[in-house]
């Protein structure tokens, strides 16, 4: 009598037991939420994207915001800095955090304050050489 | 689980949900588990490569595309740990003769002992082997089996029909049933 090694092949695979212990998926759930905290939320790669993209929106506005040009009034305006911070990869900054915005923003700030700073001083020699 | 479901799990999954990949981890440990055990690591080794398969697969989820079933994904992971596990432990173990139960021979019940698998176990290499049970206990297609040991569709095609001979030889030499051969896939 002859039995057909791929039938025998299926029926036999089902008889093969075996369960996997529990404490292996728990180990892997504390290990993944134990992990940097945004892996609890997210795979890892999201951390070095998110570095990549506020180093770059930072960087973008304080070369903007030290960037000389031959005008009168050297500082761009905030909204060409902050055209250049939304310029940044936005979406991937957003991913990250919003800290990263919060400190290109700041810095657009400071650039504008210190563009009106300079504009008084030279509104006050005006009026005191008039 | 059908497909649909599984697709929408491992998309929630890719977008940072660990209840979505619990679930996923929840449908395919013990099928996972088991194959480690076929494969003749121990049970603590088997733990600890399902452990390291469900990690990668965690931390490379975003490079998953659906072309594949995502079970065929987790497998051609779990043969790649079982493989690195293997030649870093036992590089020159030969197959092991059966002094002890073997890990396969654990996963068969008494009633069948006559039972092909432990036998294909004994005879096969460790890529004939997965392949054949991937094929025949985890009814993966060819190219699914081809994708999750690495090697092309002709390779499973011929070594299928490899291991399928030998069963047969070996049988034949035990005088024991199911020495007809299929050439079907």
């Amino acid at each position: 009598m002859h039995t057909d090694i791929e039938q025998r092949l299926r029926t036999d695979a089902t008889d093969i037991r075996g369960e996997a212990p529990q404490r292996v998926r728990h180990a892997v759930l504390d290990a993944i939420r134990n992990e940097a905290p945004e892996r609890a939320t997210g795979p890892g790669w999201r951390w070095p994207a998110f570095g990549v993209a506020a180093a770059f929106a930072v960087a973008v506005a304080i070369g903007f915001s030290q960037q000389s040009t031959p005008t009168v009034d050297a500082t761009p305006t905030p909204v060409v800095a902050a055209e250049a911070v939304e310029a940044a990869p936005v979406a991937e900054v957003a991913r990250g955090s919003v800290d990263a915005m919060l400190l290109a923003r700041e810095a657009a700030l400071e650039a504008e304050m210190q563009r009106v700073r300079r504009d008084l001083e030279r509104i006050r020699g005006l009026v005191e050489n008039a | 689980m059908d497909r649909a479901t599984e697709q929408d799990l491992v998309h929630r999954a890719q977008q940072g949900s660990v209840d979505a990949f619990d679930r996923l981890m929840s449908e395919w440990d013990d099928r996972l588990f088991r194959f480690l055990r076929l494969r003749g690591l121990s049970h603590a080794d088997a733990q600890d490569t399902l452990q390291e398969t469900f990690l990668q697969a965690w931390r490379r989820l975003r490079t998953y595309r659906d072309t594949w079933r995502f079970s065929t994904w987790l497998f051609t992971i779990a043969v790649r740990e079982a493989g690195r596990r293997h030649r870093r432990e036992a590089p020159e173990a030969p197959v092991a003769v059966a002094e002890e139960p073997s890990p396969l021979e654990h996963c068969v019940s008494v009633e069948t002992r006559d039972n092909l698998w432990p036998l294909a176990r004994q005879i096969l290499n460790d890529a004939q082997f997965s392949a054949l049970w991937l094929y025949y206990g985890e009814e993966f297609d060819i190219a699914e089996v081809g994708r999750a040991v690495g090697r092309s569709q002709a390779w499973v095609k011929v070594n299928l029909h490899r291991a399928r001979r030998k069963l047969g030889d070996a049988l034949e030499a035990r005088n024991l049933p199911g020495r007809q051969i299929s050439n079907a896939y």
